[in-house]
């Protein structure tokens, strides 16, 4: 435990590095969501991309999941987790240095995805699939940013650590195990390694890995994300901080046993499977936990939903939360799970989540962060914002309403059998019914990169603006790190 | 299902270093003042304002009710005020 002193005279917040992985969390997002858009259109029109050989779904599809999770979630992530836990804990980065170094490594391992995942380098696991090399250089940034960040709580000039650097700081050590176990792996050659684990053991370690992923990366991260700036832009303290504790601590318990929700009828034994739908179900407790916490901040604060559009990203977001939530807990039910496995319904299942809740909290929480690092109060548009909200709701609702059509139908169609026993549809006539919702969910897809861009270019707007400002004041701002207001 | 030797080993450690982990930050005070903690997040300046508008509110109120006296209305509206200053006003 730290001796609680007061913050060294002098000390201001390290936040240029805050700064940098604001910005490229914006770039990314677009990057990651036009590879989206892209492999959207190939699976409606799959001759786009003919021949060319970088192009082809089965690499690009890779680059599009490692590109929104890791490249726009994982830069929003530690760049927000650098500003809230200087800010709660009043005092300024753990190793500055090692913070940039984070900073330029990280970019430097999503670099390397863009170019390595087009060549047709992988690793063939899912979200794992960057090869050894790569996985190398994450895991030495990730040991960096573990200790930038807990340094910085070790430092921290307030006793109590504010609940958002909980979630962060289970996030921080979850990846840390995951990703060392998921890819552990034998190399070949510089470019090409062979998991340790085959077949269904394999699966089982792939899959604790992808859940886990979900649970601790894209939920505790992004709750933590949540919890300060759902509180700060409503300018309300969040509405039961004793939930919030004990909501953190059955969550993470949870999420680690859920991941056999994956493997429903495969190989794996049945007890495991049902070890997996069990606590899933149990898990819908203490995610629920989370949304109805984020949501009643903003109770006494209704009103601003007709005028603040980051308020109406936050619930909205919320909302998405507690429904993907909800329809994973549903679908992770071996019944329920027996018709939507390996449909488009997991696809609208992943996208709920991620577009709903991930993306629109992130772009709520960086909506209020880039002007204050940039010395101001407000975005440099706040009706692009608005225009950027109604994009985005538009876009996921047509992206998720056509696959859930579209993933039922295919369940069904899969299922159906005719009085002699034998199947009724032949699977390309599935293939050929989804097109339309391809189509669909292309152009819903599509509306939400929209907003991406008009984000990107109200970020950099912003970020013009404020530095040819004519004030003279310093700009970017260099903000003191004052001692913490006492409590009575 | 060989992984299990794996991940059923690690799965239980995990549990007992957050078993750990919870038991020291409970004891080392982390969770003694839950009805402040919210607060932390805000600068004292956004603290004050919000206190002061809270004041303004609850004095508007209490002259309103003064005004107009209604049976068991100043119980209620204690009440009432006595849950939102918990929340709003903090330290």
């Amino acid at each position: 435990m730290s001796t609680l002193a007061a913050p060294p005279a002098n000390a201001v917040y390290s936040d240029k590095v805050v700064r940098q992985f604001a910005i490229a969390a914006v770039i990314w997002g677009v990057i990651g969501m036009a590879v989206g858009v892209l492999v959207a259109a190939q699976l409606a029109f799959p001759e786009l991309t003919d021949g060319i050989s970088w192009l082809s779904y089965g690499r690009l599809r890779p680059l599009h999941t490692n590109g929104v999770i890791f490249a726009f979630g994982g830069t929003a992530l530690i760049g927000t987790s650098y500003w809230v836990v200087q800010r709660t804990c009043h005092t300024p980065l753990y190793a500055p240095r090692l913070a940039a170094f984070t900073f330029w490594g990280w970019q430097l391992a999503l670099v390397l995805a863009v170019i390595t995942l087009p060549m047709g380098l992988t690793q063939s696991k899912e979200y794992a699939e960057l090869e050894w090399p790569i996985d190398i250089l994450i895991a030495v940034v990730w040991v960096a940013y573990a200790t930038v960040f807990f340094g910085t709580i070790a430092r921290r000039t307030v006793s109590h650590i504010y609940v958002a650097n909980w979630f962060y700081g289970a996030f921080i050590i979850a990846v840390t195990l995951l990703h060392i176990f998921n890819n552990l792996s034998v190399p070949a050659s510089w470019t090409k390694s062979y998991s340790i684990f085959s077949g269904v053991q394999d699966a089982m370690m792939q899959w604790w890995y992808g859940h886990n992923a979900v649970g601790f990366i894209l939920t505790a991260g992004f709750l933590g994300m949540m919890y300060y700036f759902v509180p700060k832009q409503v300018e309300r303290p969040i509405w039961s901080y004793r939930l919030s504790i004990v909501h953190f601590w059955t969550l993470i318990f949870t999420y680690m046993w859920a991941g056999p929700h994956h493997l429903h009828y495969t190989a794996l034994p049945d007890w495991t499977q049902s070890v997996g739908m069990v606590f899933s179900l149990v898990l819908l407790a203490p995610s629920w936990g989370g949304m109805v916490n984020g949501i009643m901040t903003m109770s006494g604060r209704w009103h601003r939903l007709r005028t603040d559009p980051i308020m109406r990203f936050m619930i909205v977001a919320l909302a998405f939360y507690g429904m993907s939530t909800f329809e994973g807990s549903m679908m992770a039910i071996k019944t329920v799970n027996s018709l939507s496995h390996y449909t488009d319904w997991t696809v609208g299942h992943v996208h709920s989540g991620a577009l709903g809740w991930v993306g629109m909290i992130t772009m709520a929480s960086l909506y209020w962060l880039v002007p204050r690092l940039y010395g101001k109060n407000q975005m440099y548009s706040v009706k692009a914002i608005d225009l950027h909200f109604w994009l985005a709701t538009l876009g996921i609702v047509l992206y998720v309403a056509a696959m859930w059509v579209a993933g039922v139908m295919q369940g069904l169609m899969w299922r159906a059998i005719d009085e002699d026993g034998t199947l009724t549809y032949t699977f390309v006539e599935s293939i050929a019914a989804t097109f339309p919702f391809y189509v669909i969910r292309l152009l819903g897809g599509a509306m939400y990169l929209g907003g991406m861009v008009v984000m990107t270019w109200n970020v950099l707007k912003t970020r013009s603006a404020a530095l040819r400002s004519p004030e003279g004041n310093t700009v970017p701002p260099v903000v003191p790190v004052l001692a913490p207001a006492a409590h009575t | 299902m060989e992984i299990l030797y794996i991940l059923i080993p690690m799965s239980v450690i995990l549990v007992l270093i957050i078993v750990v982990v919870l038991a020291r930050a409970l004891h080392q005070g982390q969770f003694d003042d839950l009805q402040h903690q919210g607060e932390i997040i805000f600068e004292p300046e956004e603290r004050a304002e919000r206190a002061a508008a809270l004041r303004a509110k609850r004095d508007a109120e209490l002259s309103a009710s003064r005004n107009n006296p209604r049976p068991n209305s100043s119980s209620i509206t204690q009440l009432d005020l006595g849950q939102r200053s918990d929340r709003d006003v903090g330290a």
